[in-house]
């Protein structure tokens, strides 16, 4: 079978300051994306100051030196962009989607913040009260939210991924100004950085302004490195989560190995075959054939120092849970004995090859496939890579995977049961 | 009618093609990926269900991919499955879906597969029972969710008797036959109400033909006639309270009923609404509810313009505490609208921003072809993209006064809070009528 080959012209490089540039042309639309991928979200955090990488990307958007608070999104939704940030267990990103012409003007306000950001008493106080409500929104409120929040707690024991990426409600309200001062200094500095421009430039100029705001920018002494290790797991943890609802929930999280493991892209290819489209085994026995969930599927985090393989089931009010728990993770066991058929596995790796395809569709699609590459997985070449790996899977690949990862000795299960 | 020219390079060249049977074809090249969108529109969807069958429209639209002459539905799945191709359906106030996105290389059986899904449905009754079982099991999910929850409670507060307000519960959903199905489909899902755009990677002069000879044998069929119900906006605020005791914040919808989508209003209504709401952090119910006092971690005000009837809306969120605050200063923020106007920055922001974005709506299949869509629905005028940005530029100052005086009313509105009721009720009570709910009756 013929796989649809996508070359991706990137332009690699490094400023003296450690800063590193990924620069990719691409003309079909006059939109261009700057990103600036940080090298840090809350694994770099301690007990104490959880969810400062996230209350932090918010108070980078409160005014520096010469751009006042929010002015940095005025100012890009003033010639029609827009912009962003998310912050993860491993990166904090910032990014912009605006008309090509106005590159340069996205490139100088992401400079800005890097060096001169305003932190003052007033403004950390109203965000931090801004982010209490996006954790009540997306955690406190929301049975899904809360459940991952028990999922990771309960499968990292030592290592940082134990906590949320919002963080602890009470460590929202100690952090201070100081904490984020130091913050600031320690990880926002050019050689933590890579800056991705994906879109509607000249590579020349775009260097050249890249140059003009960016390289002279002092670096700093490298950030610490994120030591603790996570016990190895001896059993399977399980955990309730209690709510006002009519419905229960299922995660089953198994841990898999850190991103730039090998082992992930016979994972992703497990994965599709579990929850990919309408045929696949979990959809097929827990929604069609059973009818027991309205939902169901999984997914692979793979985080730069571990993963985890999780399935879920939003179940029927009326199934019997310990029933659903039970077909849920038989689905994932079940691919360490099966030999996958050769047409299934094509199927697979048919519809991988598909999203691959759609997910480049856009330049800030183009851009975060990079960034996910370089930064978690270790290297941006790897998204060109991809394709031709995953074909390279075989059944076998697939009944050996199984048995190293799916097995219960690496299971976390947590259950929102309703209480109504 | 083919468009061969683009405005500024940004919207692509589109050929439109009106066959026998009345179904219309637009094509869109787009070369960037070996890719192809096809979505067909048809002109259905809540507007013409029932009260007592809501979820009819979903049901139909949904059903066909679950069985066809010759496929069930595993047999479906696996096909579209193989080729990694993504199909969806989805029915919504005006309109409802299906659509599917492929490698070039599947386009061919994306096509016939589609053929087969549309000419020849099946409506299986074991199938609409297993669809049936899992929406009423998706609505006990969904009603975990307060955000959800509130904003259909809020629809229906605001819509009253309007079909638009309706949406999917246990009676309505066990009350769809499958007869009911049948007919809405062959009454709506004809040739003569839909439009297929298909944009990508093709050349559109070559498949022509082969759309024309999969769907020419596809039977058109007269149109019910369209039955409106008028809504009347309340003369003061009055309020639904719904209670549910484990929430530690408060999901707000305020607004009332307004125009509609033709209104000759719409663009001096779309700037002003990015100046209030629309506009994130460059709007002004962002800048003050959020950013100045920390209120909220998003608010945002909508106009959401259908074919007959439209609700303007405010959606937030805040601990209970200060959800009697919020109301009053976002009552604050419409009347300082009301008694100031909005400055002539302001708008020329509004403008840059409305002009600057045109091109990223073009960027995508997906987005290409839910532009072109929109056109088609609200029979917006031939070169409405053409004139886009001109007729964006052209609104006055006067123009968003106006709009203002027809549109924005702080002294009326019908507000829905799912929260804990008891921390706030005795203030919303000074404001109007109240409504109280407990949330196990939903």
């Amino acid at each position: 079978m013929n796989i649809s080959k996508i070359t991706l012209d990137v332009q690699e490089m490094k400023f003296n300051n450690g800063l590193k540039l990924l620069l990719l042309e691409d003309h079909n639309a006059p939109i261009v994306t700057f990103q600036i991928w940080y090298k840090v979200g809350s694994r770099n955090e301690r007990p104490g100051i959880t969810g400062i990488s996230h209350l932090f990307e918010h108070m980078m958007f409160k005014g520096s030196q010469k751009i006042g608070p929010e002015e940095h999104s005025r100012k890009i939704n003033a010639i029609g962009g827009r912009e962003n940030a998310f912050t993860l267990w491993d990166v904090t990103t910032y990014y912009e989607v605006i008309p090509s012409e106005h590159l340069e003007l996205a490139i100088f306000l992401e400079s800005e913040r890097l060096q001169n950001l305003n932190l003052v008493p007033q403004t950390l106080q109203s965000e931090r009260e801004v982010v209490k409500e996006e954790r009540r929104l997306r955690t406190d409120n929301d049975p899904v939210g809360l459940a991952l929040e028990q999922l990771f707690a309960m499968a990292f024991m030592a290592h940082s991924y134990h906590w949320p990426i919002v963080g602890w409600m009470s460590d929202l309200d100690a952090i201070t100004l100081n904490d984020c001062k130091e913050y600031y200094a320690t990880y926002y500095a050019p050689n933590n950085a890579t800056i991705i421009v994906v879109g509607d430039f000249k590579k020349k100029q775009a260097l050249s302004m890249l140059k003009k705001y960016f390289g002279s920018i002092k670096n700093e002494a490298i950030p610490p490195e994120v030591t603790t290790k996570e016990p190895g797991q001896k059993g399977i943890r399980r955990g309730d989560v209690k709510v006002i609802a009519e419905a229960p929930i299922i995660l089953a999280g198994f841990k898999t190995p850190p991103a730039a493991d090998k082992d992930n892209y016979v994972l992703k290819v497990a994965s599709s075959l579990l929850s990919n489209g309408e045929s696949s085994r979990i959809y097929k026995s827990l929604i069609y054939d059973k009818q027991l969930a309205a939902e169901a599927g999984g997914e692979i985090f793979a985080l730069k120092d571990y993963g985890l393989y999780f399935a879920y089931a939003l179940v029927n009010p009326d199934a019997y849970i310990d029933e659903v728990e039970k077909y849920l993770i038989n689905e994932c066991e079940r691919l360490k004995s099966d030999t996958i058929p050769e047409e299934e596995l094509q199927k697979a790796k048919n519809q991988l090859e598909a999203d691959y395809i759609f997910d480049l569709a856009s330049v800030y699609g183009k851009a975060i496939q990079l960034g996910t590459a370089e930064i978690i997985y270790g290297n941006w070449q790897k998204v060109q890579e991809m394709p031709e790996k995953l074909q390279q899977v075989t059944a076998n690949d697939i009944k050996k995977i199984a048995q190293k990862y799916f097995n219960k000795e690496l299971l976390t299960v947590i259950r929102v049961i309703p209480e109504n | 009618m083919s468009r061969k020219k683009t405005v500024n390079k940004i919207l692509p060249a589109t050929k439109r093609i009106r066959f026998a049977n009345g179904l219309t074809l637009i094509l869109v090249e787009w070369h960037s990926l070996p890719m192809v969108h096809i979505k067909i529109m048809f002109k259905t969807g809540t507007i013409d269900v029932p009260p007592e069958k809501a979820g009819l429209a979903e049901a139909a639209v949904y059903l066909p991919s679950q069985g066809t002459d010759s496929k069930n539905a595993m047999e479906i799945a696996r096909e579209i499955d193989f080729i990694g191709a993504k199909f969806n359906s989805k029915s919504r106030e005006d309109a409802s879906h299906i659509s599917l996105t492929i490698l070039k290389k599947h386009l061919h059986k994306g096509l016939a597969l589609l053929n087969d899904v549309l000419l020849h449905p099946q409506f299986l009754t074991e199938e609409l029972e297993r669809w049936k079982k899992r929406t009423l099991s998706s609505l006990a999910q969904e009603k975990a969710d307060p955000s959800i929850t509130v904003s259909k409670k809020f629809k229906k507060f605001i819509f009253q008797s309007c079909p638009y307000g309706n949406y999917p519960i246990e009676t309505t959903v066990h009350a769809i036959s499958r007869t009911n199905v049948s007919d809405f489909y062959h009454s709506y899902y004809t040739p003569n109400n839909a439009t297929i755009v298909i944009v990508g990677d093709v050349i559109p002069d070559e498949i022509v033909d082969e759309v024309n000879t999969l769907f020419s044998k596809w039977k058109p069929s007269e149109l019910p006639p369209e039955s409106v119900v008028e809504v009347s906006p309340p003369d003061h605020f009055t309020t639904q309270l719904i209670n549910k005791d484990d929430l530690n914040q408060a999901q707000i919808r305020y607004g009332y009923i307004t125009t509609n989508r033709n209104t000759p209003e719409f663009f001096p209504i779309l700037l002003l609404n990015y100046i209030l709401g629309g506009g994130g952090f460059s709007s002004r119910l962002m800048a003050e509810i959020r950013s100045n006092k920390g209120y909220t971690y998003g608010i945002s005000s909508a106009f959401l313009l259908y074919k007959y009837s439209g609700i303007f809306v405010i959606s937030t969120f805040t601990k209970n505490e200060i959800v009697f605050s919020m109301i009053n200063e976002i009552r604050n923020q419409l009347h300082i609208l009301k008694n100031n106007n909005v400055t002539e920055e302001e708008l020329f922001a509004a403008k840059s921003y409305f002009k600057g974005s045109f091109a990223q709506k073009f960027e995508r299949p997906e987005t290409i072809s839910d532009q072109l869509l929109y056109v088609e629905l609200y029979q917006l005028p031939e070169d409405y993209f053409d004139t886009f940005k001109s007729n964006i530029e052209k609104v006055t100052i006067q123009d968003i006064k106006n709009a203002i005086e027809h549109f924005i009313h702080p002294d009326r509105a019908g507000i829905v809070i799912l929260g804990k009721s008891n921390t706030y009720m005795n203030d919303m009570n000074t404001l109007g009528t109240v409504e109280l709910k407990n949330y196990n009756d939903l």
